[in-house]
């Protein structure tokens, strides 16, 4: 390479790599300086008011931020940024923003199960003193175990705004042709699940998603619980390697009999793919409407929806739900307050929610939205029912210690007891390395 | 050189460096309580009455991948070559379209077999069923779970192996195969005797880069089975994953990456010395 300013003279490597360094540091410097938050940051218009919002990218937990963005700023003026990913993407990437206090985000979806451990260490804004006058209507209109789950010590950290629980998806045709109905206890539905398998009509009983990474754990927890398990004691010690586990765990494998081919592993896409079509009868555990919306002519006027099978102490789907938060990182706490706010007022969770393709989570916003969607009448009932996974910040090791071993249990690989015991040791360990005793 | 130090400092000795200490703490990144515990993670990791298994699950993913991979890529790279030193009709076009699989991004492919896969609904039993033959619980049954990955992982980078060997194949210099024709040796023997010793650099090469991948690769495991049935198809870097970004446990995921790592430096050492020994 020559340079063009003293003729004749020829660049070495040493001044090509120099210059280079220099001119892109000042490149940097100078891009750094334009922007108020930095080079890195996401918000380069120089417009304050605009806040970011992270959720999912669609279904239930995802389409009302996104397509209810352009009016919430209408009425507020403040601009959205929506930033949308799957679920595991999202609950790394806010993980990760949280732990290096980055101020990326303004508004987080939070899933309730970490929304304890996030307050705790400080990252989430407590919505009392942002808005309190709203805060005061909503815990008026919602179940009074939402302000349980939503709050730390006495203090608001967020709302749960989509309202989601397990609820149980059957087809009537099916139960019909064997001469019954929807089951109401857990014993009944076993028994319906066995009755109404028949391999000539390629039709089998119970389904659900028996993955590790997102469904096992749960798929087993209502049939526990509904026999009158707990996980844990009140001093954290874990206690379900209990005659109630066992019994239960022994249970759901006779109901995993009566699945399809395979069904030890199935996925989620499997579960809905097998109700939708008619190969399946009874999911008791269905955390999204999918089978129904996406079920064949066929099948879609068979597919009803009840409320969770009883069991001997009680009816317990396991609770769900993304709810808003406020980042404790944010420059605009106040702005990042009133969008929570407004996705969760009156008027947006009775009128605008369920059109925008999601669920309310106010009682108010239940009955005017009744019969709205064929699932709702039983998935309100389920929610004033529904239990909540333990709200700590170990439940991810929790959830593996204990979906490690049900797999296995799942693949014939251990016995139901063995299973229970190993997944409890491990979780005791879990707990026990955490300080909890 | 200074330029260049800091550039391999700041995109690869820092890294490695923090992620090194990071190992050394348990984290829980929910909580952002950091503790120090020095070799605890370590201890842990090898106490785990599951890891021999996680390991065991890991090689005989990678060895019998490699092994197909090899023995695929180098049939078809000899066929191939054959047809094209004949000129054989359609021969320059099946060299191009034996790659396709690696246009495929793996995560897509990943997916793709994921589907191919369910039992009920997948192409492969579709398949199966329209030829009156029973259906196959690919991913569903734990005795098979593991070659159905190994089946979707050659099927993507045997394309890998045979363009390489190809290219070797094609650079061998013929005068010697030539004197060894002449002197009445057949197709295998010279093959076996004379192709493959020249060959082996290139092979070495290719083993080494492959090894590499396999012990590294996640996309399959985490998309289609997620260790699964069970645990038949847990992998190390799956437990990784899983580790620091399901369980949200930082520390125990760094360690779990770095005995990726060493196994990885083993493997890669172990195949450098027999290269570095063939060269002299």
């Amino acid at each position: 390479m020559t340079d063009k300013t003293k003729s004749g003279m020829a660049w070495t490597r040493r001044d090509f790599l120099t210059r280079t360094a220099l001119a892109s540091g000042a490149v940097m410097g100078g891009l750094s300086g334009a922007s108020p938050r930095g080079l890195f940051s996401p918000a380069l218009a120089a417009d304050e008011k605009t806040i970011n919002v992270l959720t999912l990218g669609e279904g239930i937990f995802g389409d009302p931020f996104v397509k209810l963005a352009g009016d919430f700023t209408k009425a507020t003026g403040i601009k959205v940024n929506n930033v949308t990913m799957g679920y595991n993407e999202s609950m790394q990437k806010q993980a990760a923003v949280f732990a290096a206090q980055g101020t990326d985000l303004d508004v987080v979806g939070v899933d309730y199960m970490f929304l304890k451990g996030y307050a705790k260490a400080g990252h989430l804004a407590a919505l009392d003193p942002l808005i309190p006058t709203e805060l005061a209507d909503y815990y008026s209109d919602t179940p009074a175990n939402l302000k349980d789950v939503w709050s730390l010590d006495g203090q608001t950290y967020g709302l749960a705004t989509v309202g989601n629980c397990q609820n149980f998806i059957y087809n009537e045709g099916h139960l019909k042709d064997v001469g019954l109905e929807a089951p109401d206890t857990w014993d009944a539905l076993l028994s319906a699940a066995q009755k109404v398998v028949s391999e000539e009509k390629k039709r089998y009983g119970f389904v659900a998603g028996t993955e590790r990474l997102t469904k096992a754990v749960t798929v087993w927890l209502p049939m526990f619980w509904a026999g009158g398990g707990e996980l844990f004691d009140d001093k954290m010690h874990p206690v379900f390697a209990s005659d109630t586990g066992t019994k239960s765990l022994e249970f759901l494998l006779e109901l995993m009999k009566t699945m399809p081919p395979g069904g030890g592993a199935y996925t989620e896409s499997d579960e809905i793919k097998a109700l939708s079509v008619g190969l399946a009868t009874l999911d008791p555990t269905s955390w999204v409407p999918d089978s129904i919306k996406n079920a064949d002519d066929a099948t879609k006027p068979n597919l009803k929806t009840h409320v969770a099978p009883m069991g001997s102490a009680r009816r317990a789907p396991v609770l769900g739900g993304i709810g808003l938060c406020v980042s404790n990182y944010s420059p605009q706490k106040e702005a990042a307050a009133a969008f929570v706010a407004w996705f969760n007022s009156k008027d947006v969770q009775v009128g605008k929610i369920v059109e925008a393709g999601g669920q309310p989570c106010r009682i108010s916003a239940w009955e005017a939205n009744a019969d709205a969607k064929p699932w709702f009448r039983s998935l309100s009932e389920n929610l004033k029912v529904a239990k909540s996974l333990p709200q700590i910040p170990e439940w991810g090791q929790v959830d593996g210690a204990i979906s490690a071993q049900l797999t296995q249990a799942f693949a014939g690989e251990i016995k139901p007891k063995d299973a229970l015991e190993a997944a409890q040791a491990g979780v005791d360990e879990v707990m026990k390395d955490a300080g909890y005793y | 050189m200074a330029p260049a130090l800091i550039v391999l400092a700041a995109i690869f000795v820092y890294p490695l460096v923090d992620a090194f200490i990071t190992s050394l703490m348990r984290w829980n990144l929910i909580s952002n309580v950091k503790r120090w515990t020095g070799f605890g993670n370590y201890v842990a990791i090898f106490s785990d009455p599951a890891f021999p298994g996680v390991v065991r699950v890991t090689f005989i993913y990678s060895a019998l991948s490699l092994f197909f991979e090899f023995s695929l890529g180098l049939a078809l790279a000899l066929m191939v070559r054959a047809g094209l030193r004949r000129a054989l009709l359609g021969f320059p076009l099946m060299r191009v379209l034996i790659l396709a699989p690696l246009l495929v991004a793996p995560l897509l492919w990943a997916f793709y077999f994921r589907s191919f896969y369910s039992p009920q609904f997948g192409l492969f039993n579709q398949v199966l069923e329209g030829l009156g033959l029973p259906t196959v619980l690919w991913v569903n049954d734990k005795n098979l779970a593991i070659f159905s990955l190994v089946l979707a992982d050659v099927w993507q980078w045997t394309p890998f192996m045979f363009a390489i060997l190809l290219a070797g194949l094609m650079a061998l210099p013929t005068d010697v195969v030539e004197a060894a024709r002449m002197d009445g040796a057949g197709g295998w023997r010279i093959l076996f005797a004379i192709e493959l010793p020249m060959l082996r650099p290139v092979l070495l090469v290719t083993l080494l880069i492959r090894t590499i991948d396999s012990l590294r690769y996640l996309d399959l495991v985490l998309v289609i089975t997620q260790g699964g049935p069970g645990r038949s198809t847990e992998i190390l870097n799956f437990l990784a994953y899983r580790t620091s970004f399901q369980e949200f446990q930082l520390g125990r995921g760094a360690a779990l990456a770095f005995i990726v790592l060493a196994l990885v430096m083993l493997a890669a050492a172990a195949l450098l010395r027999v290269m570095w020994k063939a060269s002299r």
